[in-house]
């Protein structure tokens, strides 16, 4: 229980940090926004009015893309301003501060997609506030904040860190993004529930042995 | 029969030999590289290892005149 | 100084090289003069015959990876993590081949270079996951931050291979499947071919790993050199 509120505190100073500045938060929805704008010009080429296809593959595609763009400050900032030895040297156990910062960078990414969901209703005429949709995305975000910590933070050690996140990261996340992407496009299609089952099922298996995986290995990333 | 497709047969084993080849290859001449680099090295070795002896010898030849 | 090399017998080596040599001739020759003519794809299907075997000299070089991640972070000995990096790079190397031939067989066979099936499309994920290994290892200087960092990243993306299978195959069940490799009816004589194709890949692989840790250790032992003399 004492690790749970270590934990905690540091999410509350990464959530301080952010309410200063908002520079992530900002950039990360901005970015969203954008994708979201330049991935409908870019597949309404051939005057194509049913937008409805292409919906679930920009929706995924700019939750990734901001995701990344999150995960690349979460460990950054921590390193340019020296905090990260100030975090290695707390009372605290590394799994700890993995979970912290992984809660951290989760809370965040739900709150850009919670502004950037209803923008992209709006442009799609789409209705998203369906429980079994906001289900997918939750469970779809949790699995890429989960390893999506454990990558960022490898990739603050690497020389060309900014670019080395998504070439490590995106091969990995996969699964994730063909599990959401089918079941986002089988929940507009109006198809049962029961349908989406199997990536639903498939989405916690990543969620759950990624967990585990990360949690055990970050000590290993940040050691030393 | 399928004659005409002899030359993807040919294509794909043609990659299979280029690439595990090639590689070994590479691996080859890395190594070669590597040694021939130790062996200049240890020859700069010895070579200062000479000198510094001559160098020690000279005040000594000095102090026995 | 000894515990840092799995094999340094120069016999052995050679034998290997020899041994796997003689079993890639013989792999050839059954490919092509001892195993007949298949039925519906004529002389195409003859590429599988070292197709599966660099599929799975592939694959065996990543679990190599994962296994020499897990030794390393449990022992901290430099020599598993050489062993893991010149897994790695072997794998990539005969992945790259798997896809390439596979995309080269698909050509006369499905009519098209490539399609989204779930092996071929495992194995351009696996290649995509090493080819970031390799570089990841290129961009930290430190020797056992690399080491330790790589080892996390070799596991995380070994565990990930078979959640990439069942996602694909999930994913392809909605789209006809263009072919299934069960198509090929295997006469014993194939088989025959096809295990000593496997065999001496196999052979092959241990000798490239064992020039490849030897490689490591040459430089290894140049930086230390290098270090005394400056």
């Amino acid at each position: 229980m004492d690790g749970v509120k270590k934990a905690l505190w540091i999410v509350w100073k990464d959530v301080v940090c952010e309410l200063r500045t908002k520079e992530t938060l900002s950039s990360m929805f901005v970015f969203a926004l954008l994708a979201i704008v330049i991935f409908n010009f870019a597949f309404q080429l051939r005057g194509d009015e049913r937008v409805g296809l292409i919906a679930p593959g920009v929706l995924w595609v700019a939750f990734t893309f901001a995701g990344v763009l999150g995960l690349n400050r979460s460990f950054i900032k921590e390193k340019d301003h020296g905090c990260l030895e100030g975090l290695m040297l707390c009372p605290v156990d590394r799994s700890a501060i993995y979970a912290g910062k992984a809660l951290g960078n989760l809370a965040f990414m739900l709150l850009m997609e919670a502004i950037a969901l209803p923008m992209f209703a709006v442009f799609f005429n789409l209705p998203v506030l369906m429980p079994s949709l906001l289900l997918v995305i939750l469970l779809g975000t949790v699995g890429f904040a989960g390893v999506g910590t454990l990558f960022s933070a490898i990739s603050v050690n690497t020389k060309a860190r900014e670019v080395m996140l998504p070439i490590l990261f995106f091969p990995v996340l996969i699964p994730i993004v063909i599990a959401a992407v089918k079941s986002t496009a089988q929940i507009f299609d109006g198809v049962s529930f029961d349908q989406s089952m199997p990536w639903i099922n498939l989405m916690l298996a990543f969620d759950v042995i990624f967990l585990v995986v990360s949690f055990l290995s970050f000590e290993y990333v940040v050691e030393g | 029969m399928g004659s005409e497709n002899l030359v993807y047969v040919f294509a794909a084993y043609a990659v299979i030999w280029l690439l595990s080849f090639g590689y070994l290859h590479t691996i080859a001449s890395r190594q070669k590289r590597l040694q021939r680099e130790m062996e200049a090295l240890k020859n700069v070795l010895t070579e200062t290892n000479v000198a510094s002896e001559e160098a020690l010898a000279i005040p000594d030849a000095g102090a026995t005149r | 100084m000894n515990r840092t090399r799995f094999l340094d017998s120069s016999r052995l080596t050679s034998a290997l090289f020899w041994l796997s040599l003689v079993g890639i001739v013989t792999g050839l020759y059954a490919a092509f003069i001892y195993a007949p003519n298949e039925k519906t794809m004529g002389v195409v299907y003859r590429i599988f015959y070292f197709h599966v075997p660099s599929a799975w000299v592939a694959f065996l070089s990543f679990l190599v990876v994962f296994v020499g991640g897990i030794m390393y972070l449990r022992t901290r000995e430099r020599r598993w993590d050489t062993l893991a990096l010149s897994s790695a790079e072997i794998g990539v190397v005969f992945c790259a081949i798997a896809l390439i031939t596979g995309s080269i067989w698909g050509k006369p066979a499905w009519g098209t270079w490539w399609t989204w099936e779930p092996r071929l499309t495992t194995t351009l994920v696996l290649w995509l996951i090493y080819a970031a290994y390799l570089m990841l290892r290129r961009m930290i200087e430190e020797e056992s931050q690399r080491a330790r960092v790589a080892a996390v990243f070799g596991i995380v993306g070994f565990v990930d291979v078979p959640i990439v299978f069942m996602s694909i195959r999930w994913w392809r069940t909605v789209h006809p499947i263009v072919f299934t490799i069960d198509e090929i009816r295997i006469a014993p004589s194939m088989l025959a071919a096809l295990l000593i194709a496997l065999v001496a890949f196999t052979l092959f692989y241990l000798y490239l790993l064992i020039q490849r840790i030897s490689l490591e250790n040459v430089g290894h032992e140049l930086e230390a050199l290098k270090q005394r003399v400056a």
